[in-house]
């Protein structure tokens, strides 16, 4: 893609999502088995590889996937949490009406699916004073969007378990069931100024591109180096707009030590036991950086921000060492625990053959440079055996 | 500290490369005739510049028999053994690695470690059989015999096949070289792998 495309992409995208791939957990490792966005997405809009999530085609801007990806690699252009929380008019008395497009359209607030709500969404309400949250739920069966109905009940799950813990009670967010509507357009709208665009798009990219120098072919011309990318650390949105929530109702209200399983908790109960080599996988492959390695003097540790971390995983799967574990249950209290705890500490050691530092208790010799003295021995004998 | 575990199963190694590529190149290495000069070490350092500590072939001496009476024939000797990387079948330390670094070419066989995608992370050393890939420590990313992919691009022998004094290491296609060994050595051929061909399906031959 030269310049003046990407320019013109920008200007007359097709899509409102955006894609922030580093915080995206199968660009950081194909170790990681995610695709809860591609299994969100009411269009099968969302193709998910070894690069990561990428919009493919049909994208249909509900948003679901934003509310999908724990991690918050999903950017919305317009109509983001923030301007939904703009959207919200204010009352003592009655509760926030949340409907979708094919359900109650006289509610506050209507979305294109009901699975675009996030946790977030569900705390601004309390926070602001609001008696209670209201949603009209149609039959999503027979919805044209019904891929992504079952993402719904987990947000919700989610929901209730930070509402324990701020002492929030449940039934402020209710359900209501209406029957499916027609989906009404806006007759107006027929022809849409984005669509009207669009028809120019391939032809402007091609003037544009004619017209203006190809400053990237004079570049080095390489691609982000990938060890690069995974330092470079993005701020997921999500996670802060969430996060502001949570500490003001916190601050408010009080924080309860309760217990959610792990698949509902927002952040992991993370234990690194014995078997950590001190390689630093987990550290350089974390989305959000929450966890961090700290190589001083003498020793070795690793430390870890409940706040950041986003129950991703990756950490867990790609330790070869197997030394990370996590709870079965979560106390979602553990979000609002400011500051880093650590996880694991050890003494640092220079290997006497390799030279490089290692962690371990009375060897002057890495274990990796045991172990391959053991392998290669053991390969040689088996040859002349 | 737990030695380096069976982690990578078989089955995940199967599962991840089955496949083996239309063409494998591949080293011979007659251990007859090796003397055990290190001149293939030093033509490796020299062509790939590596850093102190970091050797692509390293020449490993074994003892072979067990000398039990003086007046009698000692049934003992020495064989050196050259230990470049295998450029297995199914790479173990291609499912090993975190980021997918490391990649087998279908062209030549010859498995690859991507430098800008490495964390430096030794999982590949860890994995590998024969504990081949070295950590280069002035880049922090792991390094490990090529082929030397960049002169069999062009046509030529890895720089250690050229340099041999002994004429005791061959480059090929795996199945000339196979060929090349009837030819030469059909009498008393022993045909080796090292580690067997079992897990990973090591490509370079070793005879003796």
């Amino acid at each position: 893609m030269t310049i003046a495309e990407k320019v013109a992409d920008k200007i007359v995208s097709d899509h409102h999502m955006l894609v922030e791939t580093s915080l995206c957990s199968r660009f950081r490792t194909p170790k990681s088995d995610c695709s809860l966005c591609a299994e969100a997405c009411p269009a099968n809009a969302i193709t998910v590889s070894d690069g990561g999530a990428e919009i493919t085609g049909g994208c249909i801007d509900c948003g679901v996937c934003h509310s999908a990806c724990p991690n918050g690699a999903f950017g919305i252009r317009e109509r983001s949490d923030e301007r939904i929380m703009d959207e919200i008019p204010f009352s003592r008395r009655s509760p926030l009406r949340i409907s979708c497009e094919r359900g109650d359209t006289s509610a506050d607030i209507i979305l294109p699916c009901l699975s675009r709500l996030t946790e977030t969404l569900f705390l601004e309400p309390v926070r602001r004073g609001m008696p209670g949250i209201e949603i009209a739920r149609p039959s999503c069966e027979g919805c044209l969007l019904v891929k992504a109905a079952f993402h719904l009940e987990t947000v919700i799950r989610r929901t209730h378990h930070l509402y324990d813990m701020l002492g929030i009670a449940r039934n402020r967010l209710s359900i209501k069931n209406i029957p499916l509507q027609g989906l009404v357009k806006a007759p107006e709208r027929a022809v849409s100024r984005r669509e009207f665009f669009g028809v120019f798009r391939a032809k402007a990219a091609g003037i544009a591109a004619a017209a203006m120098p190809d400053i990237e072919g004079g570049g080095d011309g390489k691609a982000e180096v990938f060890r690069n990318a995974v330092e470079d650390r993005r701020e997921s949105r999500k996670r802060s707009i969430l996060m502001e929530r949570l500490l003001a109702l916190g601050a408010k209200a009080g924080v309860k030590q309760t217990a959610a399983p792990s698949e509902d908790a927002l952040t992991a109960d993370i234990e690194v036991g014995a078997g950590c080599a001190a390689c630093g996988v987990c550290a350089s492959l974390c989305p959000t950086g929450a966890i961090s390695l700290q190589w001083t003097e003498k020793t070795f540790s690793l430390g870890f921000s409940p706040a950041l971390c986003t129950n991703c995983r990756i950490c867990e799967k790609t330790c070869r060492h197997r030394a990370i574990t996590m709870k079965e249950t979560v106390s979602p209290a553990l979000l609002l625990q400011q500051g880093e705890t650590v996880l694991f500490r050890a003494e640092k050691k220079t290997c006497l053959a390799c030279r490089l530092d290692f962690i371990g208790e009375g060897a002057e010799i890495c274990p990796l440079c045991r172990d391959r003295n053991k392998k290669q021995t053991a390969v040689l004998q088996e040859l002349f055996k | 500290m737990p030695e380096a575990g069976a982690f990578i199963s078989e089955e995940e190694i199967q599962a991840s490369f089955a496949r083996k590529g239309p063409k494998q190149y591949s080293i011979w290495v007659d251990l007859e005739y090796c003397v055990g000069c290190n001149a293939c070490t030093m033509a490796c350092k020299a062509e790939n510049n590596t850093p102190v500590g970091v050797d692509y072939n390293r020449v490993t001496e074994v003892e072979v028999g067990e000398f039990k009476d003086a007046r009698e024939r000692p049934e003992v000797r020495a064989y050196f053994v050259p230990m470049p990387c295998m450029h297995c079948g199914k790479p173990a330390c291609l499912a090993a690695c975190p980021v997918g670094a490391i990649t087998k070419r279908k062209e030549d066989g010859i498995v690859l470690i991507n430098k800008d995608k490495c964390i430096g992370c030794r999982y590949c050393a860890w994995a590998c059989p024969y504990g081949h890939p070295q950590f280069n420590p002035e880049a922090k990313v792991m390094e490990k015999c090529t082929l030397c992919v960049h002169r069999v691009e062009k046509g030529l022998k890895p720089a250690c096949v050229d340099t041999c004094i002994a004429r005791t290491r061959f480059f090929g296609e795996v199945n000339d070289l196979t060929k090349l060994i009837r030819e030469k050595r059909a009498e008393r051929v022993s045909l080796g792998f090292l580690g067997g061909k079992t897990t990973t399906d090591p490509s370079v031959l070793y005879t003796k």
